[in-house]
């Protein structure tokens, strides 16, 4: 089912607690179509774009408290304990009231993403409200796939100024998703 | 932004967090310090600290708030990881309590009922109910700033156990002062300071760590 089925999750992030950026963008692959299984089996009715929003959030969101996970404790129970708060925080935002157990999230059907999948969605726009610098750096590592060295390069920046305007630059989204939403 | 296109941003976001524990430990010890050495050095500790340490209650004075500050160092840093099941961390938070109560219960047996009144309400509870919040305050902003890193799926809860822990860790360094020894006396206006940090605690909690 997954492609990186040859390594768990546990070890994903493992290798990505220890810098590896490769593992960790396979977790996050393989964590996106359990929360969009989630999003589309609770979301009935709100369309692929929200599915995908809400995919996004609790992406992030994990991103941000990837820390909060303890390494000698199996990750799924605290992956989905996220994936539950964030959902059920998204459909709250959205005007919606939905359960989620951790037990459907262990059975969850992961769902490949929809046919187009969303260009303007949340995230976008709340990158557009970011400070420009912030916004650029963004833009170019998500989008036009740039290295942070190329980034730094561009921007005249070191690669540790780079790596914290784009860290300070994630915390800011998640900030003014709480403020765009609600 | 593409899911993908924002997998690849997050996956080159690979600045790691220090330890919560490190950091929650730093912002109680720290303002505590502070406020507790201001507070001492202006008000002086009470001469006879090492007699009165002979008196049960006197011991309990003490300890009860320790055992508060440290059980909400280990319940908050329980809360803040998602998957924790507190409820073991909120159990050992009880010990500070039950102490309490043992030592209110035997006090409240020992002592005739009309004389009550005398050792609960003496003129300085209001030094007391000034300077235990007065001193949990700074204690409790810093570490609802650190907690904010965590992801507690409780914010309120999160909240009320820093505010225990803030009001515990300022009633354990106002007993060094305090002089009213009675079980009557701090099981009420300890107990009362304590709790309205507690409370401001959850409604601070509520807003700030939702995340």
């Amino acid at each position: 089912m997954r492609p990186d089925s040859d390594r768990s999750l546990d070890g994903l992030l493992l290798a990505a607690n220890r810098g590896d950026a490769q593992a960790y963008a396979a977790f996050l692959q393989a964590v996106a179509p359990i929360v969009r299984g989630v999003a589309r089996a609770r979301g009935t009715g709100l369309g692929a774009d929200v599915w995908e929003d809400i995919v996004q959030e609790t992406l992030l969101a994990i991103h941000l408290k990837r820390h909060t996970w303890r390494e000698d404790a199996p990750v799924r129970p605290w992956l989905y304990a996220i994936v539950r708060y964030k959902v059920v925080d998204a459909f709250r935002a959205r005007g919606r009231r939905v359960h989620v157990q951790i037990d459907d999230l262990a059975e969850v059907i992961p769902a490949p993403p929809g046919e187009d999948p969303t260009q303007k969605g949340d995230v976008e726009r709340m990158i557009a409200r970011l400070d420009p610098r912030a916004a650029r750096i963004v833009r170019a590592i998500g989008i036009e796939g740039a290295e942070v060295a190329e980034v730094a390069a561009a921007h005249d920046m070191t690669e540790t100024a780079v790596r914290v305007a784009l860290h300070r630059g994630l915390k800011k989204l998640a900030q003014l998703r709480e403020r765009l939403i609600e | 932004m593409t899911t993908d296109a924002l997998i690849r941003t997050l996956a080159q976001d690979t600045r790691t967090a220090p330890p919560l524990g490190v950091l929650l430990s730093v912002a109680v010890a720290l303002p505590l310090l502070a406020a507790g050495v201001a507070f001492l050095a202006g008000m002086g500790v009470r001469p006879d600290l090492a007699a009165a340490l002979d008196h049960a209650s006197v011991i309990v004075k003490h300890a009860f708030p320790v055992l508060l500050m440290l059980g909400g160092v280990a319940a908050s840093l329980t809360l803040a990881r998602p998957e924790a099941r507190p409820e073991p961390a909120l159990a050992a938070l009880a010990a500070g309590p039950v102490l309490l109560a043992v030592a209110v219960a035997v006090e409240a047996v020992t002592v005739p009922l009309d004389a009550w009144g005398r050792a609960i309400f003496v003129p300085s509870l209001w030094v007391c109910l000034g300077f235990v919040p007065l001193m949990a305050l700074p204690v409790l902003f810093a570490s609802l700033a650190v907690l904010r890193r965590g992801a507690s799926t409780q914010p309120r809860l999160s909240g009320a156990v820093a505010g225990l822990m803030s009001g515990g860790a300022a009633a354990s360094v106002y007993a060094f002062y305090c002089t009213q020894d009675s079980p009557l006396f701090y099981g009420v206006w300890y107990v009362a300071g304590i709790a309205g940090v507690t409370a401001l605690g959850a409604a601070l909690g509520g807003r700030l760590l939702r995340w």
